[in-house]
């Protein structure tokens, strides 16, 4: 598809003007909570809602309409929410109206791998190419676009961020949308598309790459029909992709002659891409989140030498080895930053001014010495990041009160005065106050633009995957 | 013949495999060195190709219907005179006659023995979504025993043939090492750059082998080629 057609599109997948419920609910209360019109309504988008019912006039305070035929404007969003025997039929109307988009939320197509399921969807694949709308879907959630007033779950932020989401699956897309955005991360956009019998990842992709909206895009895949369209798309593109792709067992890739297909499997084409195109490869939808908090909170970091600091000889010792493990080093720091660092720091008592740097939080709350700590750290030119760990269980142990408060306003303030890039971690704890408790300073940190993760694991592989994101961008 | 016509050729006579001359031909034309093969009819052509070529030479079965030219017997190398071509000549088509009585036989090919060098393969597969690939690793045995080899999507970058040729574990081999000198490792970027160009400017090509490649101080040679066409 021609990029400016393309555009075109897909602002009315995210933009529509007009938006036609096909298959509200008689009942408005049921209408309200669950279906799309009550959606529409709550998320606040500002645009026509057409509902369709033949049994009622008016739902949820609209007009209802008893055929899309009969919708006196253009349409330019079409959602349809009706039993899959009714789809074929709709979707020709809904080409004879001139509907630019239709999004096919029913399921029940080549999913089910029935012969029926297939046969119905290569019905909706013929229909498509008799008129000039689009199709996404069948079997998908669809759209949330906040700067549009879309979301195809009313308890997404209505705030709108940066990150493109692009998604084959809907439940497991709506699960990620949730855990970002409940570590504070806000989408630009977002797409379940489902089965893809027309708009498929290529034509999102494609969008996303130069939607002035997205900073960075976040793939999940599973099948794909034209690798080379979107292995090139990938090449070209400028902005950090995280790419989720399902299914990589090895496939039996048939009778081969030479010892060059025989030794090449699937995992090792992805491989190569993942290498050729930059593109961040992650296995979970879990990793996927931790990936996008360092990339969306963390400037662009080549080196990969670490300052560590925080309180527990053994937490940091374990951290150099997860360090080494994926690709970090832990230098010794030079003289002179030692010497600075043993004015601030109770060495009698014990503390060590190697690397990993001993400095936690008083007993009392939020050491004074603890920025001075990162900023002595930072200054050190053997160290390009710091990654620091802190220990919130220790904090309800003593009784600390208002430690949260505490910092919060520390980091807030470490992240102005502090040279170099760091990442903080809340270790997580077992106990349910603690758990809360971390909830909360990492939401309020990510928005603040600081990089935080509740164990040492998830953020020290998300840096290391960073850093050599980075790397290659700039080789 | 142009590669087109031996492609052409190959697809009329309902054969997907080339044979080593044919193969050959078409790497050649990717600008890829390959040693001089040349195809005898009888034992005495095979001997005046030696002549001329210079000795030690290599001969090998040709025969459209063998794909594994060494498990037949089909393969002589180290020939020092005229006399060991044509036993091994004579050998060959016992060995042969026996493990492949069926087989239609062309004669063989004569190639001049190449100086050995620090053996490497370069190859090429078709997949499903992605098109053509290109895999670089160890060559010779070591691909089946070790299989240290890496892959690129084509197009090939600079940047891509350089980092593929550098992530084989046995890299160290062609950096030289234990008083070994370095190989030439900038001639083999250039091959691998030049079959990316190669398998995009021909589609019909489904797979490709190059193996081994002998690499020196300066250059390298493909002393194997096999080319599998599409089925259509």
């Amino acid at each position: 598809m021609l990029k400016q057609q393309n555009n075109l599109i897909m602002n009315y997948v995210f933009y529509p003007n007009s938006i036609a419920v096909i298959g509200a609910s008689s009942d408005a209360e049921k209408e309200r909570m669950t279906g799309w019109v009550g959606r529409l309504q709550q998320f606040g988008y500002k645009g026509k809602i057409y509902p369709l019912n033949p049994k009622v006039k008016e739902i949820l305070g609209l007009k209802t309409y008893p055929s899309i035929g009969e919708i006196p404007g253009s349409v330019d969003y079409a959602i349809m929410v009706i039993p899959r025997r009714f789809v074929s039929r709709s979707l020709e109307e809904c080409i004879a109206k001139g509907v630019k988009v239709v999004h096919i939320y029913t399921a029940g197509f080549s999913e089910m791998g029935t012969d029926v399921g297939i046969a119905m969807q290569k019905e909706l694949e013929r229909i498509i190419e008799t008129g000039t709308t689009h199709v996404i879907g069948p079997n998908c959630m669809g759209v949330y676009c906040p700067s549009g007033g879309l979301s195809f779950d009313v308890r997404f932020p209505k705030e709108s961020g940066s990150i493109a989401f692009i998604s084959q699956t809907g439940v497991g897309g709506r699960r990620l949308i949730q855990l970002a955005t409940g570590r504070g991360l806000r989408f630009s956009k977002a797409i379940s598309y489902g089965n893809a019998i027309d708009l498929n990842v290529i034509d999102f992709l494609d969008y996303a790459v130069s939607d002035p909206e997205t900073s960075l895009i976040l793939l999940y895949l599973e099948g794909l029909t034209d690798g080379r369209s979107f292995f090139n798309i990938l090449r070209g593109c400028k902005k950090p992709v995280v790419l989720l792709k399902a299914g990589l067992s090895e496939g039996g890739s048939g009778a081969v002659a030479s010892h060059t297909a025989s030794l090449a499997g699937s995992r090792q084409v992805w491989e190569a891409l993942f290498k050729q195109t930059g593109a961040v490869s992650v296995d979970t939808l879990e990793e996927a989140v931790e990936q996008m908090v360092a990339l969306q909170t963390l400037p662009p970091i080549t080196g990969n030498r670490v300052g560590l600091v925080g309180r527990g000889g053994g937490i940091g010792v374990v951290a150099v080895d997860m360090c080494e493990r994926e690709g970090l080093k832990v230098p010794p720091l030079a003289q002179e930053t030692r010497d600075r660092l043993a004015t601030i720091i109770a060495t009698d008592s014990g503390s060590t001014i190697r690397n990993p740097v001993e400095i936690g939080l008083g007993a009392t709350g939020v050491s004074e010495h603890y920025v001075d700590g990162l900023q002595i750290i930072a200054s050190d030119p053997h160290i390009d990041f710091l990654i620091t760990f802190l220990n919130p269980e220790d904090y309800i142990h003593y009784g600390v009160k208002g430690w949260v408060e505490d910092i919060s306003k520390a980091l807030i303030r470490a992240k102005k005065a502090v040279s170099k890039p760091f990442v903080v971690v809340f270790l997580a704890g077992q106990s349910g106050e603690v758990f809360e408790t971390i909830l909360r300073i990492q939401r309020t940190c990510t928005r603040e633009g600081i990089a935080c993760f509740s164990t040492m694991d998830t953020a020290i592989k998300a840096l290391g995957k960073t850093i050599t994101y980075y790397q290659n961008r700039n080789d | 013949m142009t590669s087109k016509e031996i492609i052409q050729k190959a697809r009329a006579e309902g054969r997907a495999l080339l044979t080593e001359t044919e193969s050959k031909a078409l790497i050649r034309e990717s600008g890829i060195a390959v040693t001089d093969t040349q195809l005898a009819h009888s034992m005495s052509e095979a001997v005046s190709i030696s002549n001329r070529m210079g000795y030690p030479v290599v001969l090998k079965i040709a025969s459209k219907d063998i794909t594994h030219k060494s498990d037949a017997g089909g393969v002589k190398v180290g020939l020092m005179t005229p006399e060991e071509v044509e036993k091994a000549y004579e050998e060959i088509f016992t060995s042969v006659a026996q493990k492949y009585p069926a087989a239609a036989l062309q004669g063989v090919t004569v190639q001049k023995a190449a100086r050995p060098g620090v053996e490497v393969i370069i190859g090429m597969f078709t997949d499903a979504q992605f098109g053509p690939v290109l895999m670089f690793g160890l060559g010779g045995i070591w691909v089946e025993i070790l299989k240290d080899v890496s892959f690129r999507i084509v197009p090939l970058t600079k940047k891509d043939v350089a980092s593929l040729i550098r992530e084989i574990k046995g890299f160290p081999l062609l950096e030289g090492r234990r008083g070994q000198k370095a190989s030439d490792i900038g001639s083999l970027e250039g091959a691998l750059l030049n079959l990316s160009a190669f398998v995009e400017k021909y589609p019909e090509i489904k797979e490709i082998d190059l193996n081994p490649i002998f690499v020196y101080e300066e250059g390298y040679v493909a002393v194997d080629a096999r080319i599998i066409l599409s089925g259509a």
